[in-house]
Parts: structure tokens; sequence; C-alpha cells
């Protein structure tokens, strides 16, 4: 009898464990495939970048505190795995699936494979191509966004030279670039604009640095870098050598107080809130949309309410400040009214105003 | 000439031996490494862990001497580990491999968890400071590419200069003789193991000083993956020096300076982006090109001493065919 006791407490613990373990899979299997709590799952980025990633998680917690809504994220550090992350999602049927930075054709696919699965992209350019009924897509036009930014640098500047360092040569990176030369001249017609172009080098800041630097050494005084981990060496770079820089996607204000003058917000976060609550409504509804400045899917930080630079840079550069926040305020109004065309250098690259700018 | 001399700007100089310093050390590292008669594939590995753990040491209150000793040490550490995974007989590229994705992404996970979720991590620390040569700072060019940089960067060519002299000494020798014939080197008696478990761990050593500098000489901040493929940069070019110490500088400065043309070119002249990108790529594909031609030009000799010049012409008349 003695020798059976420690038997069925084994038995006894096995059980309980296996009691515990199915607990714990149970109810969040059970969870994410009822309709008490809807669930969004995001795959795609790295979170910590400060700024694309950053911005859609951002929308993310939105949509779980205000929404009530259940939410995960799945990192995809290497592109490379982004498909079969997104694949091994599908199975814990989540209400809604939202993917960033994977190919356009590759979610299609395994949309078509899953028509059950609604998939939202929050932040996808418009190539063409025709979208299943189950996915939404949701296309940022930064360019009026980064033409404020410009009219800020070309207000901000000393010197009349003014930079940009840009992660590549693509019309998706341009439709910030151009956009701000565009905007840099408007403010100052006889400034300098100087565009660096990397080789699609996204996260290397000692590159950064150095771009920033030579660009510096040109004489410009205000950098906006389009760069993602790249760009936080433009950043480090201005705030050790006493210039400013224009932050990008997210409110980078608070990385270099003082250094950052304001940030080209690219909303990913809205899209990210606004597509969870439609379809947490029911309302899903598949296909493009465009949106814009008009939408506030782009702007300034200075719009959400940022006043860091204002706080903490030197006097007589914060003392500028108020008169530009006229000027961005002046032009985003003939902007909205139409009165003033934006390059457009990913949709609309024959444009006029694109043609102007060389 | 004008344009010249604004196209080679004290910044651009700058810039160039700022981004060669990090491939020359990583590049020192892959050479030991291979005179030792091991490949090391972890150099990007190394600098990583250099990175993190020097700035670790900065922000945890050390001095930047501190902290470069720090990351010399965790560098040497890995190393050790991939010595003591050759004495097992372990396949070292594919321990390198896994070594690479190990510090890549346990750096980002200690990252967070010691300091908060976040992808950057900025600690309010100072940056080794710039030395400016007195007299030499004042010659225009010289001045602009000799003067003004930190520690580290001194230390990096140092250390190449270092690496050539170390081939003349008899542990140099031992080592060469170990890359070139492990067997022979035994059968001498030389302790085969006992030098490539030392090369491997200074190797690591140096690679990841490269990494700090990164870190503790430049930015001061540590991103995910911050190296962004410095490490392989320093591999390849340590390939292309065929592992020669004397070759180290000139092909770790093809690298370092490709980029730093890259930022100029595009500042000072209207050339198409994607011409401007390239490049690079064709200096190093024209300089690979050399490099074969001699090899084969080397292969040809089969180790025999050269003919002097004239002598060569007169016997021998399958080579001077196939030559032309």
């Amino acid at each position: 009898m003695h020798t059976k006791t420690p038997r069925l407490i084994a038995a006894a613990a096995l059980g309980a464990g296996a009691l515990i373990l199915s607990g714990c899979s149970g109810p969040s299997a059970a969870d994410s495939g009822s309709d008490d709590t809807f669930s969004a799952t995001l795959v795609g980025g790295v979170a910590g970048d400060l700024s694309y990633t950053d911005t859609t998680l951002a929308g993310l917690e939105q949509a779980a505190e205000e929404l009530g809504v259940t939410t995960k994220h799945i990192e995809t550090p290497d592109a490379a795995q982004g498909e079969t992350l997104l694949r091994s999602a599908i199975p814990t049927s989540p209400d809604l699936l939202l993917s960033i930075t994977l190919p356009l054709d590759t979610v299609i696919s395994i949309a078509e494979q899953y028509p059950d699965q609604l998939i939202a992209l929050p932040d996808q350019g418009d190539e063409g191509t025709e979208l299943p009924d189950n996915v939404a897509a949701y296309t940022i036009n930064v360019h009026e966004g980064s033409f404020l930014a410009g009219v800020v640098a070309g207000a901000m500047t000393e010197s009349h030279v003014v930079g940009a360092v840009i992660g590549g040569q693509a019309p998706g990176l341009d439709q910030f670039a151009l956009a701000y030369k565009q905007g840099v001249l408007a403010a100052c017609p006889d400034c300098e604009v100087k565009l660096s172009y990397l080789n699609f080098q996204f996260s290397d800041p000692a590159l950064g640095k150095s771009t920033a630097l030579d660009l510096h050494s040109d004489g410009a005084d205000v950098i906006f870098q389009v760069a993602g981990g790249t760009g936080t060496g433009v950043i480090e770079a201005a705030e050790e050598n006493g210039f400013f820089a224009i932050g990008v996607d997210s409110d980078q204000d608070s990385v270099a107080p003082g250094t950052v003058i304001t940030s080209m917000l690219k909303r990913v976060d809205a899209n990210v809130f606004s597509l969870i609550e439609a379809a947490q409504n029911g309302d899903f509804a598949s296909g493009y949309t465009q949106v814009g400045l008009a939408d506030g899917a782009t702007g300034l930080s200075w719009d959400t309410g940022s006043t860091v630079f204002e706080e903490n840079a030197p006097a007589e550069a914060a003392a500028k400040i108020p008169a530009i926040k006229e000027l961005v305020e002046d032009y985003r109004s003939q902007i909205l009214d139409g009165s003033l065309a934006v390059c457009d250098a990913l949709n609309e690259p024959d444009s006029e105003a694109c043609a102007a700018l060389g | 000439m004008d344009a010249i001399l604004n196209f080679f700007s004290s910044e651009m100089l700058h810039s160039g031996i700022r981004l060669t310093t990090p491939i020359l050390l990583g590049a020192i590292a892959s050479a030991l490494s291979s005179r030792a008669g091991v490949l090391n594939l972890a150099i990007e590995a190394k600098m990583l862990v250099g990175a993190f753990v020097g700035l670790l040491a900065l922000d945890a209150g050390g001095s930047t001497f501190t902290a470069i000793l720090a990351a010399f040490l965790a560098g040497a550490i890995t190393g050790g580990l991939m010595a003591g995974a050759h004495r097992l007989g372990v396949d070292l590229i594919v321990f390198a491999i896994g070594l690479n994705m190990l510090a890549l992404e346990l750096s980002v996970y200690l990252m967070r968890v010691l300091f908060g979720g976040t992808g950057v991590w900025t600690p309010e620390v100072d940056t080794l400071d710039d030395i400016h040569i007195p007299f030499i700072e004042s010659i225009p060019f010289l001045g602009d590419l000799l003067s003004g940089y930190n520690v580290l960067v001194y230390l990096a060519f140092a250390a190449a200069i270092a690496f050539t002299l170390f081939f003349r000494y008899r542990p140099g020798r031992h080592l060469l003789a170990i890359g070139e014939a492990p067997g022979a080197a035994a059968a001498a008696g030389i302790a085969v193991p006992r030098y490539q478990a030392t090369s491997l761990i200074v190797a690591g050593g140096v690679a990841a000083v490269g990494g700090a500098f990164l870190t503790v000489g430049e930015l001061g901040l540590f991103t995910r993956g911050m190296t962004d493929g410095a490490g392989w940069i320093a591999v390849t070019a340590a390939l292309l020096a065929m592992n020669r110490p004397g070759f180290l500088i000139p092909a770790s400065l093809l690298f370092g300076f490709s980029d730093a043309f890259a930022i100029r070119l595009q500042s000072t002249t209207d050339l198409p982006q994607v011409v401007v990108q390239l490049l690079p790529f064709l200096a190093t594909l024209v300089v690979l090109g050399i490099v074969g031609y001699r090899a084969t030009r080397a292969a040809a000799l089969l180790g025999m001493p050269k003919r002097p010049r004239g002598a060569a012409k007169r016997p021998q008349p399958a080579t001077s065919t196939a030559g032309s």
C-alpha cells in the first residue's frame, strides 16, 4: 500500500497539471473565437523603433483601451519570416488580422486561401492591384504633411541651406522628400535643399550620423530624416553639433528635446484604430481608402499639441516658433481648400507640382 | 581643382575614416582567425556584443576606458566560446551563424528587459572625446585626414600595423605555419590548438572593440542590429586583403570610404542616384578582378621565385603563349 501512495500523488499531480495546462490554453483559444471580446492581431514590424511600428502599436493600444479589444502583436524582425508568421496567426482566428511591412502579393495570396479571415492593411500604397473581399487597405499620402515639414525647415534655417536624409530612392520615399523640398522653397525661395539618399539602409545609425554631418558641413542647419533607425543617428548628430532635425512617422520631438523641431507624422495609429472600430461594428469595407492631410492621417507633431521644442530649445530658436506655426496654418488652409497643389511623387509623379522640382 | 577640393571636404575624410574604423577592427579579427586556420563568420555577433556591453558598462558608471575594456572582455569570452566549440569539433560555420542570431536577439531582449520596452536605448553618457593633434592639425589636407578622431580610431590603425609586425616574430611565424598546414605545424612541435584558441579569443576582443567604437566612441546609443552588416563587410574586407596584414588597411578603407563617397557624390554632382550607389560596388568588383588576376598569375608561377625581367622571354615557349 505504501508504495502506491507516491504513484497516486504523481498521477494526481499529472492530472492537475494537465488541467492547468488545458485551463491555460482553453479559454484563450475560445476567447479569440467567441464574439464576446473582439480580437485583433497585428503582424509585422519591430517594437521600439521610435518610428513606424511604434505608431502602429499606439493605435493598437488605443483600440484595446477605448474599444475593449483583445490585441496581440507578432513581430517580424526578419522580413523573410513575415509570411510564416502571418500564416501562423490565422489558426488563432482573430476577428481582425492587421498586417504591416509585408509585401502586398503575399497578403493577397494568404487572404485568398482563407476567405473568412478579415485582413486589414493600415498602411499600404495603392499599386492598382485588385484586393479580395476580405482585405481592406488604407493608403496614407504623406506629401502634404511633408510639405508642412518643409515649410518649418525653410522658415527655421539661418544658413538658407536645409537637408534631408532619405533611406533610399523609391517613389514612396520621394513622396516625403520632394514635397518637403517644395515646402522649403515655398517658405524660403532662395534656400538650397540638399537631399541625401542612402542605399535602403534603415538600421545603421552610424551611417545616418555621417550623412547628417556631411550635409551640415555643407551648411545645412535643419535636416529632415526619413530613414527609420538610421535616422536616430541624424538626430544624434544634430544634438551633438547644435543644429536642428525634423522627425518622421511618429512623434520624435522627445528623442532629443530642443533639437527636433517637429515631427512629420504618418498616422498609421489612426488607421489601425478606425479599421478595428469599423470591423468591430461590422462595417468592414474591403478595398482601398485614401487618407491624407484632410483626414488627419498626416501632419506635424504640433497638431497633436507637442510643445517639447519650444520648452527646450535655445531662446532665439524658440522665439521663431509662433510665427512659423502661423505660416504652417496658412499653408495648411491653402492645401485643404485646393488652391495649393503639393507634389505627390508616389501617385502623380508627372504632375506640374513635381515637374517644377526637377 | 576646386571641385576636387570641394569633394574631398574635411567632413568627407572624417566620415570615411570613422566608417572605416569598425570595419578595420573586424577585418583584423577575421584575418587573425583565418591565419589560425579558422573561418570566423561570427564577427558580426562579436561586434554587437561589444557595442552592447560597452554601452552597458559606460552607463553603469564606468569610464570610457573600462567600457572599452569590458567590451573587449565580452568579445573575448564570445571568442572563447568559439574556441571551445572548435575544440569539441563543432562545425564553426554553423556555430557562427547561431552566434550571430543569438547576439542580435539577445541584445534586443536584454535591452527590453533591462531598460523598458524600447528598440532604441539612449542612456545619458558621454562618448569618447576627439583628439586634436597639435601642429599636424593645421596642415591643410593631412590635418583633416589625421587629426580629430577619438582614441579608438588611432587604436584601430595602430592594431593593423602591429598585426603586420607580428608576423615578423616567432609567434606570428608559428601562426602562419598553422594556417598554411596545421598538420606540418603540429609535427614541428607547435601547439596548434593553443594558438588557435588564443587567436579566436583575441579576435573576439578586437571585433568587440569595433562594436564598442559605434556605441562608446560615436553614438552613445544602441539600436537593434546597429552594426548593420559591418561584421560581414569586415569578413569581406579581410578576404579582399587575402588575409595579408599589410592589405587590411586599404581594403577596409575601400569599404569605409565607399559610403562616404556615395554621400559626398550626391552633394557635389548631379549624377543619378542609382549610379552613385553603384560606384562603391563597381570599385569592389574592379579590385576583386585585380586580386583575382594577380592570384592566377601567382598560381601560374607555382610558387617558383620570379624570374628576372628579360630572362623570362628566352626559354619556355609554353608559358609565353599562354600569357598572350
